[in-house]
């Protein structure tokens, strides 16, 4: 069995990535011997019968233990407090960098500039991979002129935390076909991995008054669009009809309720905070429908959409990213150029139409089942983990490459430099036994 | 033939690798070849510009220099012996050892973030230098049996004659042993002070050479006076070869206990000045010349055993000095000389 480093947040960690372990960890854990390395200073105890659980440079036998692994995976996601050092260990020791989303920009300017105070690193990067422009809208960053998610579209800093990868698993396509068409690393595709058996669910009574409710639970930024949704709410012509519960942490609770105030709405809409799965699971029970909306997206993949399908729920997703492949019939796609209409129309159809919502939930459910198996997910990435060991025979010559073309490129427009590439790439295929052509 | 040796000059570091390119260079011009040393300079960390240097001397061209051809490229060391040409010839000191034999370490690879990507990029590259080269020589045979058991190439070796070699003599010995070496982890200086500790003769020991950092000499200093043998060790740092010659020649045996080395001139150097040599059973170069009980004395590498053979040379002066008779006399059969070696290198 190949051995393994694991580097992702750890259960009670709350983060949708530390819940995915134990959907994946037991179908991973049949293929390979994992050490889960945390920097955290607790874990689920649980997770010990799946692998040694060490914090980093808890020793100074630290790179000696990461040595005696065959590969690392790194789970790379926008939040810093977890991913952060994950990234850092990632460049000085290459690995398979699992992108849970695709737009880092969040991840990259807390690292950079919070955690460091390495503005200069953040522009360079910037200007690195996207040229004067990058360094530009870098430059507009750090002066307040504008938002990282108004850069994510065009300045995703996806090469910073890949440039060094031996490998790279993505859970969607659009992702998939971007990475693959650059050539340079194995990369592999498969959708996040969902045991359902793994809660249990008990279906939940369903209070027969008439009333339509509404779910939204997670981490909600503002791009999870619940400004939108109370203003669509608000603006029904039968809105007491319906309720929405809101569950997990909001990115600004007292503007949220004010403006739900501001409304009218206070008996309309009722905002939870976090609480256990258990409760969360009895709500999701009882709702008629899901509200996941993200725009903009950053390419995550929800896995709270799979624990919606896991219900039976339908949903109202955003057009857009990974939303935007699911098939269409599984869920509702809203607009985003025409957001409030469609999520008027689309509450409306469901005081009016409910049958047909219970049908999309249903296929949410099938999908689930088809396209999210763990047991697919640990052999995909176990085909990625030994393609990755293969790559990493080759991977020093993409760095040399990278080193010269970095050297070269100042040198651009004289008639030397193309002799210099030629010269250089054929010491570099030399040396790892190959025959330039 | 206009011959270039091509080595590694790390700044501020002068030792046998440099020592050797330099004989090797007056031996090729004392037959009348022209001969010249190409010295690329070398940094091993951190991690990342190691291969960064194999890649420039792959971008090295040796084929001529300065209107004629270079008839022969001699590689000596990791990485220049990767620099091409099309008559290459290897005379291996050593290879990249933390990625090979040392892996496993306190200097590996293995304790350095990517370096097992470092091991497999070394071990492609030498694999090529190796299959490019028209000949491979090392200079001992535990040299030879890295490159056969890591790479598996086939190599012969060539011992190199100590410098000064016709200068070395035997004198009466003036109640020490001698250890000339430079201080650092791998000659295991605080196994010598350990079994210092636990010989039951008061034993003296003279450490010639200096430490490849002043923090560790120090470090060596201070462990001497915490195992309370201070006052039995004498640091003597560098010396001249005249100051050098003299030791030898005075010494009752020289010990030299290093972990693996490659070769290992102070073993040849004492056998010069007839003298017996204690090192230890895993001390690697040594050992392809100490006969235990014929030449000197091979014990475990533990301190017990170490402080006993050096409690069995200080007590029995007698027998030291046929072993060391007994050294010279083997030195000599074995034909350790430069034309020997400049033959082969270029025949």
């Amino acid at each position: 069995m190949r051995r393994l480093n694991w580097f992702s947040p750890l259960p009670p960690a709350r983060s949708g990535i530390s819940d995915y372990l134990w959907h994946v960890l037991p179908a991973l854990t049949e293929r390979a011997e994992l050490t889960l390395w945390t920097h955290q200073d607790d874990w689920d105890p649980a997770l010990e019968s799946y692998g040694k659980v060490r914090k980093t440079h808890a020793s100074g036998n630290f790179w000696r233990q990461m040595n005696e692994a065959e590969m690392s995976i790194y789970h790379v996601g926008n939040n810093p407090l977890f991913h952060g050092e994950i990234w850092e260990l990632s460049t000085h020791h290459p690995g398979v960098i699992v992108l849970h989303d695709v737009a880092l920009q969040h991840l990259f300017i807390e690292v950079f500039i919070q955690y460091h105070g390495n503005v200069a690193g953040y522009v360079g990067a910037m200007e690195r991979f996207y040229g004067r422009r990058g360094r530009r809208a870098a430059r507009r960053l750090v002066d307040h002129e504008c938002t990282p998610e108004d850069l994510c579209a065009h300045f995703p800093l996806t090469p910073l935390a890949t440039e060094r990868a031996l490998g790279v698993l993505i859970h969607n396509r659009d992702g998939f076909d971007a990475l693959s068409s650059h050539g340079r690393w194995p990369v592999a595709s498969c959708g996040l991995p969902f045991a359902p058996a793994l809660r249990a669910l008990r279906p939940a009574a369903r209070p027969d008054d008439g009333v339509k409710r509404l779910i939204v639970f997670g981490h909600l930024g503002r791009n999870r669009r619940l400004e939108p949704l109370l203003e669509a709410l608000a603006a029904l012509e039968h809105r007491e009809r319906f309720h929405l519960d809101v569950y997990g942490e909001v990115w600004n609770a007292d503007y949220v309720r004010q403006l739900r105030d501001s409304l009218g709405l206070e008996r309309q809409v009722e905002l939870h905070g976090f609480v256990p799965d258990a409760e969360l699971d009895t709500a999701l029970s009882r709702a008629d429908l899901a509200v996941n909306l993200r725009f903009p997206t950053v390419g995550e993949t929800s896995l709270s959409q799979l624990r919606i399908w896991q219900h039976a729920l339908p949903t109202l997703v955003t057009n857009a990213g990974w939303y935007s492949e699911l098939t269409r019939d599984a869920v509702v796609r809203i607009r985003m150029e025409h957001e409030a209409e469609d999520l008027r129309h689309w509450l409306t159809r469901l005081l009016n139409d409910p049958e047909l919502f219970v049908r999309i939930g249903e296929r949410g459910r099938r999908l689930l089942e088809e396209m999210h198996s763990p047991e697919r997910y640990a052999r995909v990435t176990m085909e990625l983990v030994e393609r990755a060991i293969e790559f990493q025979r080759r991977a020093t010559a993409f760095h040399l490459a990278g080193k010269i073309a970095s050297q070269l490129a100042p040198w651009e427009g004289c008639e030397s430099v193309t002799a210099a590439k030629r010269r250089s790439a054929e010491a570099i295929l030399s040396l790892f036994g190959e025959h330039s052509e | 033939m206009r011959v270039a040796i091509a080595t590694v000059q790390v700044p501020f570091v002068r030792g046998g690798a440099e020592i050797l390119a330099e004989d090797l260079r007056d031996a090729l011009v004392a037959r009348g070849h022209r001969a010249e040393i190409v010295a690329v300079p070398g940094k091993w960390y951190p991690l990342d510009s190691l291969m960064s240097y194999v890649l420039t001397c792959r971008l090295i061209d040796l084929v001529d220099a300065f209107g004629g051809p270079i008839d022969v490229l001699i590689g000596m060391k990791f990485p220049t012996y990767m620099i091409p040409h099309p008559n290459k010839v290897l005379w291996i000191i050593h290879q990249y050892r933390q990625a090979y034999e040392l892996w496993n370490h306190q200097f590996g690879l293995i304790n350095a973030p990517g370096g097992g990507e470092v091991r497999n990029a070394i071990e492609q590259a030498d694999r090529q230098a190796m299959g490019e080269s028209r000949k491979i020589f090392t200079i001992s045979r535990n040299v030879t049996s890295r490159l056969e058991e890591y790479l598996g190439a086939e190599s012969t070796p060539l011992y190199p004659p100590p410098r000064n070699a016709a200068r070395f003599y035997c004198g009466e010995p003036e109640g020490y042993l001698l250890f000339p070496s430079r201080i650092t982890l791998m000659k295991r200086h605080e196994l010598l002070l350990e079994a210092l500790a636990k010989t039951h003769h008061p034993v003296r020991v003279r450490c010639v050479g200096q430490g490849d950092t002043p923090e560790y000499a120090e470090e060596m200093r201070q462990r001497a006076s915490e195992l309370g043998v201070a006052e039995r060790v004498e640091w003597l740092g560098w010396l001249s070869d005249s100051d050098i010659l003299r030791e030898y020649a005075h010494t009752l045996g020289v010990i030299f206990p290093p972990r693996d080395e490659d070769y290992g001139y102070v073993t040849l150097e004492a056998m010069l000045a007839s003298k017996p040599v204690i090192t230890c059973s895993d001390s690697g170069g040594p050992l392809e010349f100490v006969v235990d009980r014929e030449t000197g004395r091979v014990a475990e590498p533990d301190a017990d055993a170490l402080a006993a053979a050096m409690d069995e040379l200080w007590e029995h002066p007698e027998q030291a000095r046929r072993w060391g008779d007994e050294g010279r006399r083997r030195y000599e059969a074995l034909g350790i000389g430069w034309d020997y070696i400049v033959d082969h290198l270029l025949s």
